[in-house]
């Protein structure tokens, strides 16, 4: 056995479940065959099982599943209408596939023969079923008749009555169909032909694999030991027992230490060792490393891309990060869809990359990561990016939007069509992608177990796909708050700070941005949301000299306050579902049971931004985030402050400081009228500063104090801008003070502790140096021209 | 539906009504309420039944009557409603007694809509009208998404 074993075994498992879970949905679909919501379902499990059955090279079954999701797919999106003859042809396609599972089992402990004869089907698969859908969908429609006699006078009826209904969509021809069916009936028993396509199938997806599996199946389910599943429901409730010992311990604890037994308190050291150790082997059933999953990429990625024709390396980083079990399960299918749309949509063909500039072998990053008790999944890929043309293209196409409204789309809102339901780029229908199964699936699946999805991509750039997964389902942590007398828990992973705000003695306090309450946080603004507001439980506001407390909150990219009544504690929650009664609630994400038994709420830090307009607000301004945060904010700027002579507070931008010297009157020399000293290995021009500015006074004569310099390079050369004294490093606004008649070789300024400083213009004095020095030199030197070259890109 | 059977009886102010015995669970006397907020009117909030959440369901609001005994109602009955645990909160519960189809009479027409909903029947007993509530329509009607 190698390891390959283990994930193929999982592989059947999985098959087996959903195909049980489909015979159940085609049943109950043939009751509502309205029901849009199970087509999807079954549609989605379908492609699973291509998907999966993809990356293990099942062709046979790849095509087979892949005929059955071409008829749903049309089912789905409502070009053919369900009838009692198409479910039962699917379920019977279901027989099929569940035949070949049995085999694969059956073949998996079986010793080389059988692998030939599978190969060899594949091969005439390969080579005869180069057929398009329709054809596939023919075939699928062969499947069911050699079932027996019986099926098969009904498979001839069930063909003619389907050609005579004249379905346009699928002109289907009634000659191969009989042609099929007669050839299976000579063939009844032994094995059809192998060199008509439709009995290939037919023949691959029954009539062998029973024979051998049936006698094999019984002896092969005994030897291999299945992984026990435990139900998932049982594992909980261990483990909300687990963690109630835990706290029992916790209360016990203390009274050993008061009583001083020796026998009791080696009793409760006893239990406390098990406790812990329970609960450690506890979590240990559940936390798995994110290898796991990962394990089967690079033969998916290899499959694909040779698929694709394309060259592809994979990059995996951090995957022993562990996270729980079922969460486990639940980003296997997202991230197989992601990796396949990178290799598929975004890696570029070897030509093309060649074209671009780029290497001919595309890479794919996978990396794993813990980050604020959540488990960070990057995918990353260096093709094209989302080609967002296309995207709006097709969003226009299917009347998602209009064509004057998407020219007013950014690229960042155009990414939300990515997540539709049955938005494909794509405009073939392959084996890989282009059924619009994906990016909405990724989406739901991730949403499901409380992640969340951020796409980053800029054009021709590649994709950078990054996914936020809670630690585990189970347990998080949580801070509590008092509203208005109730206790609420806000999940960790959303809290970037808690802030108590003085508005007596904070001059700005409240503002209004907007319409929106803001606050200034070490002087940027961040909106407000007061939780009492939110939830509908009063309509107080802060008074003028309240003391506020405000939980800084991070959701899907948007910082914003949350003010609360009281600060209470942290502490681990186990999450609870508020049930269908609440299901209209997007301010809760769930509630939990506190130790004396009462029960808090979770708050949904997502939902109620976006409950609040806060998101649409942001989001309707149709500039990019990253914009409105500078307009929110007012970005401070490092600056060097120091001395001239006349000007005592002046300031340059500690961008334009590339190092601090000193040197002393004796070091400086002379290169014709400029001011010089050697300075390394060359030498450095000095630039008095003070006689570029203007209120500066003129150098005081014949000082001996050694110089001051700040040394600044332009293109590489060092320029020695000679000061006063240097005093220190200070924060100070971007935005400056608009001086009222700009003064020579100062940029304006700030007001910093009641005092102002001048923000010299570093560009405008090495302009005014240069216009000095062209007067002089009629034949610029190389340094002069460099510095030239500058100048007029600063001018433009 | 058969009118007969056996049936908790309980009171909310003057009213006297009467639920199907076999889908309650039990009743309990300090169910401690946590109130939802932007949750269904009907529904009082979610209560912690030994670590299972009920939503508690305010069964004034429900009949769309008007509580005026001006007092907390005292118990809960926890009842099955269509598959989902609800805790139904009312002044006070009496006793368990057998009906007979005999003593049933359909809704009079002059009933008001909102009670009509869930009641599908009197039963005149000798003191008093039994209201007779269906305890699967308690949840049916209670809109999510409410405000």
């Amino acid at each position: 056995m190698d390891n390959t074993d283990d994930i193929l075994v999982e592989f059947i498992i999985e098959a087996r479940e959903i195909l049980d879970q489909l015979d159940l949905d085609f049943v109950l679909l043939e009751k509502t065959p309205d029901d849009k919501k199970l087509v999807g379902n079954i549609f989605r499990a379908i492609h699973t099982l291509k998907g999966s059955s993809g990356f293990f090279a099942f062709k046979r079954l790849e095509k087979v599943t892949h005929a059955g999701e071409t008829l749903l797919g049309k089912i789905r999106d409502g070009s053919l209408a369900l009838d009692k003859q198409k479910t039962s042809l699917l379920l019977v396609t279901l027989d099929a596939v569940r035949e070949i599972v049995a085999a694969i089992e059956a073949t998996h402990a079986e010793p080389e023969g059988d692998n030939a004869q599978l190969i060899e089907d594949l091969l005439n698969l390969a080579n005869g079923v180069t057929l398009a859908d329709k054809k596939l969908n023919e075939a699928v429609q062969a499947i069911p008749l050699p079932k027996d006699l019986l099926n098969l006078a009904n498979g001839v009826a069930l063909a003619d009555k389907k050609l005579n209904e004249a379905e346009q969509a699928i002109p289907l021809p009634i000659e191969p169909a009989k042609e099929a069916i007669a050839q299976i009936l000579e063939a009844a028993i032994p094995t059809p032909p192998p060199d008509e396509p439709a009995t290939v199938a037919t023949n691959s997806a029954t009539s062998a694999p029973p024979a051998a599996a049936q006698e094999l199946s019984v002896e092969t389910l005994q030897e291999i030991a299945q992984p026990v599943k435990v139900n998932l429901d049982l594992l909980d409730k261990l483990m909300n027992l687990v963690s109630e010992m835990v706290l029992a311990r916790n209360r016990l604890l203390p009274f050993a230490a008061d009583f001083g037994d020796h026998h009791f308190s080696g009793a409760v050291r006893t239990i406390d060792l098990l406790t812990q150790e329970l609960q450690e082997r506890m979590m240990m059933t559940r936390m798995q490393p994110i290898s796991q999953i990962w394990s089967k990429f690079p033969r998916l990625i290899r499959d694909v891309s040779n698929e694709c024709g394309k060259q592809v390396n994979l990059v995996q980083d951090g995957e022993d990060t562990e996270l729980d079990r079922t969460l486990l399960d639940a980003i296997r299918d997202p991230l197989v869809h992601i990796i396949r749309n990178c290799i598929d949509h975004g890696i570029e063909t070897p030509e093309q990359r060649a074209h671009l500039g780029k290497p001919a072998t595309g890479q794919v990053l996978l990396k794993a990561s813990h980050e604020n008790g959540m488990v960070v999944i990057q995918i990353a890929d260096d093709g094209g990016g989302i080609d967002f043309d296309l995207v709006c293209q097709k969003a226009i196409e299917k009347k998602l939007l209009t064509a004057e409204h998407a020219l007013t789309l950014t690229d960042i809102q155009l990414l939300e069509y990515i997540f539709l339901p049955g938005f494909s780029t794509k405009s073939v229908v392959t084996n890989l992608s282009g059924r619009g199964v994906g990016m909405d699936v990724v989406k739901t699946n991730i949403a499901k177990i409380g992640g969340s999805i951020e796409i980053d991509s800029p054009r021709g750039l590649g994709t950078n796909i990054c996914l936020k997964i809670p630690l585990t389902l189970a347990v998080m942590p949580a801070l509590f708050v008092r509203c208005e007398n109730e206790r609420y828990a806000i999940p960790q992973n959303s809290i970037v700070e808690m802030v108590r705000l003085d508005l007596a003695n904070d001059s700005s306090g409240l503002e209004d941005f907007y319409g929106l309450p803001v606050f200034r946080l070490r002087n940027k603004l961040a909106p407000l949301l007061l939780l009492n507001h939110q939830l509908n439980l009063s309509q107080k506001f802060p008074g003028k000299d309240a003391v506020i407390n405000i939980a800084l909150l991070q959701s899907g990219g948007i910082q914003f306050g949350l003010l609360v009544d009281e600060v209470l504690n942290m502490q681990e929650v186990v999450v609870k579902p508020l049930g269908p009664l609440f299901s209209g609630s997007t301010d809760f994400a769930g509630a939990t049971i506190l130790g004396n038994g009462s029960v808090a709420l979770i708050l949904d830090v997502a939902g109620m931004a976006n409950n609040s307009g806060l998101v649409a607000k942001i989001q309707a301004r149709p500039l990019n985030p990253v914009q409105i945060a500078a307009e929110v904010t007012v970005e401070q700027i490092p600056m060097l402050l120091f001395e001239l002579p006349g000007l005592e507070f002046t300031a340059i931008p500690l961008e334009c400081v590339d190092r601090l010297e000193s040197f002393t009157v004796e070091k400086i020399q002379k290169n014709g009228k400029r001011e010089v000293v050697q300075y390394g290995s060359g030498l450095m021009h000095l630039l008095r500063l003070n006689e570029y500015i203007d209120g500066a006074s003129p150098t005081p004569v014949k000082s001996q104090e050694p110089l001051s310099v700040i040394a600044h390079y332009v293109n590489g050369l060092p320029m020695g801008l000679v000061v006063g004294k240097v005093h220190d490093i200070i924060q100070v606004p971007q935005i400056m003070q608009e001086t009222n008649s700009q003064q020579r070789g100062l940029k304006g300024c700030v007001i910093l502790n009641g005092r102002v400083i001048n923000v010299i213009d570093v560009q405008e004095i090495l302009r005014m140096r240069r216009i000095q020095d062209n007067e002089i030199m009629v034949y610029p030197d190389n340094e002069q021209s460099e510095v030239a070259v500058i100048d007029w890109k600063m001018v433009q | 539906m058969n009118n007969a059977g056996d049936y908790l009886t309980f009171s909310l102010g003057k009213f006297s009504f009467g639920i199907i015995a076999t889908e309650v669970l039990e009743l309990n006397k300090n169910l401690s309420v946590t109130h939802v907020p932007k949750s269904p009117e009907t529904v009082r909030g979610i209560a912690n039944l030994r670590g299972q959440l009920v939503p508690a369901i305010d069964m004034y609001k429900r009949l769309g009557l008007d509580n005026t005994t001006g007092q907390q109602e005292t118990i809960a009955i926890i009842l099955k409603s269509k598959g989902m645990v609800v805790a139904l909160l009312v002044d006070s519960v009496g006793e368990i007694i057998s009906l007979e189809d005999a003593t049933f009479e359909p809704p009079p027409p002059n009933f008001p809509a909102m009670s009509r909903e869930l009641v599908f029947g009197v039963h005149k007993l000798t003191s008093r009208l039994l209201l007779m509530l269906d305890h699967t329509k308690i949840i049916q009607g209670i809109n999510g998404s409410k405000k």
